[in-house]
C-alpha cells in the first residue's frame, strides 16, 4: 500500500477515509484498520493545520480509528444476540451511508442539468386584476364571533400578560442615577474655599441638603485633602476643624 | 376547455395548483387533470416548443429544454448556475430524508454544513418544515419546489431510487480490479 501523495482537499474524514479505500482497492466490508489509519494518519499530518475547524473533524476520525485499532486487538464483545460485535462495523455502515448520498447526488446532478434548460415565463397578470381581492363579508366573518366569546378570549390575553411578570422580580427597586456627583462638589468646595479664604468643615456640612450630599461632600474633602489643594487644621480634639485654601 | 388551461398557465407564468385551474374551469379535480394531460400530450406530439410540467400537484408551462440552444440566439441567458459537489451531496441527502435536522445531516456527511445549508436555503431548494419535538427543538429541512423544477422531477416520489444493491455493485467492481491486477 503506498503513500498518498496527492495534495487533493478532501470535504470532509469520510469523503478521506473513502477515497484511500477506493484507491487501495479494500474491501469495504473487511477494512485493514491498521493501514488506513496509518495512511489517513500520515495524509492528515500534511494537512493545513490553520484552520481549527477543518482540522478538528479529522482529528476526532482519526482517534476513532485508533480506537477503533485498538479494540480489534482486544477479544471480541459479544451483543445480546450471542453474535461478535466487529469495531469496525459503525465506522462501515456510516462510510457505506455516506458513499450511497454521494452516489445519488451524481444521479441528481445529472438531471440538473437537462432541466435547467426550460425556461419559465413571469406572470403577466393587469395589476387591477392582480389586486383584486374578493370583498369582505363581514356577516360571514363574524359569524360565530359573539361577546361572551371576545370577553373570554381577552381575558386569556390578559392572564398571558400577567403570567409574563415575575411578582417577585418586578417588586424590585430601580436602580436611580446617582445624582450628586463627586466631581462636581470638588468644585464647589474649591469655589467655596476660594471665595470664605477659611471656613469650617462643620459649616459646610451643614449648608448641605441631603445625607447623600454630606457624605459627597466629606469625600470631596478628603479628596482636595489628598491632592494638597486645601489645608485641615484641628486646634484640640473634637473641636471644629478648619479648612483652607492652600 | 384545453384552451382555458392554456391561457391560465400562459398569464400566471408560476405554477397553479390544480384546484385553481379546476375552478376556473369549473370541472373536477380528475376531468381537470385529464384536460391538463390531453394538453401535454398535444405539446408532445405536435413537436411543440413548449410543455406543461407537473411540481407536486401543480402545473407550469415551460419551454422544453430542446429549444434552449435556439432561444440563447435570440436572447443571450445566463449560464444557470450548477451547483458544488458539496451542495450537491447535502441537497440529496435532505431530498431523501427529509424531513431533516442539521446535525442528522452533519452525522451521515462527517462534518459540519452550516454553510451548505445556509446556501441551499438562499438557491430556495431548500426550506425550514417545522421543528422536531426533541430537546433544542432542532429546525428540520425539506425541498422545495425549485428544486423539483430545478431536477425535473414531478414529485419527491420521482427521486432516483435508492439501490442498497448499488453497493454491492461497488463492492464487486472493486473485486473485479483487484483480480485484474494479480492477473497481470
Amino acid at each position: 500500500m503506498g503513500i498518498l501523495v496527492k495534495l487533493q482537499a478532501f470535504e470532509g474524514p469520510l469523503d478521506l477515509l473513502l477515497h484511500l479505500i477506493e484507491k487501495n482497492k479494500i474491501d469495504i466490508y473487511d477494512i485493514p484498520i491498521v493501514e488506513i489509519t496509518d495512511q489517513y494518519l500520515e495524509y492528515v499530518n500534511t494537512m493545513d493545520k490553520t484552520d481549527l475547524n477543518i482540522i478538528s473533524e479529522f482529528l476526532v476520525m482519526a482517534a476513532t480509528l485508533i480506537d477503533i485499532k485498538s479494540r480489534m486487538l482486544l477479544p471480541k464483545q459479544v451483543d445480546e444476540d450471542g453474535n461478535d460485535i466487529d469495531p469496525r462495523q459503525e465506522l462501515v455502515n456510516k462510510l457505506i451511508e455516506y458513499k450511497l448520498y454521494k452516489y445519488m447526488s451524481h444521479e441528481l446532478a445529472d438531471k440538473q442539468n437537462y432541466a435547467n434548460k426550460a425556461l419559465y415565463k413571469q406572470p403577466s397578470i393587469p395589476k387591477e386584476v392582480a389586486k383584486y381581492e374578493p370583498p369582505v363579508d363581514l356577516d360571514k366573518l363574524l359569524k360565530d364571533v359573539s361577546l361572551e366569546r371576545m370577553a373570554i378570549v381577552f381575558e386569556s390575553v390578559l392572564r398571558r400578560q400577567e403570567d409574563k411578570i415575575d411578582k417577585m422580580r418586578a417588586g424590585f427597586g430601580k436602580i436611580e442615577k446617582e445624582e450628586i456627583s463627586l466631581p462636581d462638589k470638588i468644585t464647589y468646595i474649591k469655589k467655596y474655599a476660594g471665595k470664605q479664604k477659611k471656613f469650617s468643615f462643620r459649616q459646610i456640612l451643614e449648608k448641605q441638603e441631603s445625607k447623600m450630599e454630606v457624605i459627597v461632600t466629606f469625600l470631596a474633602v478628603l479628596e482636595l485633602m489628598k491632592v494638597g489643594k486645601i489645608n485641615i487644621v484641628q486646634d484640640h480634639i473634637f473641636d471644629d476643624i478648619l479648612i483652607s485654601t492652600t | 376547455m384545453e384552451g382555458i388551461v392554456e391561457a391560465i398557465l400562459f398569464t400566471m407564468g408560476n405554477s397553479v395548483e390544480v384546484d385553481k385551474i379546476a375552478k376556473a374551469i369549473e370541472q373536477d379535480g380528475k376531468t381537470t387533470k385529464e384536460v391538463i394531460s390531453r394538453l401535454q400530450m398535444k405539446y408532445a406530439d405536435h413537436s411543440s416548443g413548449i410543455r406543461i410540467i407537473e411540481l407536486d400537484g401543480a402545473y407550469q408551462m415551460s419551454t422544453k429544454p430542446e429549444m434552449y440552444e435556439y432561444l440563447i440566439r435570440v436572447a443571450s441567458q445566463p449560464k444557470r448556475q450548477v451547483l458544488t459537489e458539496v451542495l450537491l451531496e447535502t441537497l440529496s441527502i435532505i431530498a431523501y430524508k427529509q424531513p431533516i435536522t442539521k446535525v442528522e445531516i452533519e452525522k451521515i456527511r462527517g462534518v459540519k454544513s452550516d454553510h451548505a445549508v445556509n446556501k441551499l436555503i438562499e438557491y430556495e431548494l431548500i426550506t425550514e418544515l417545522g421543528r422536531l419535538d426533541a430537546p433544542g427543538r432542532p429546525l428540520l429541512f425539506g425541498t422545495t419546489e425549485e428544486f423539483l423544477r430545478r431536477f425535473g422531477l414531478s414529485s419527491k416520489e420521482g427521486l432516483p431510487k435508492i439501490n442498497s444493491d448499488k453497493v454491492v455493485d461497488f463492492k464487486e467492481e472493486a473485486e473485479k480490479e483487484i483480480e485484474l491486477k494479480f492477473n497481470e
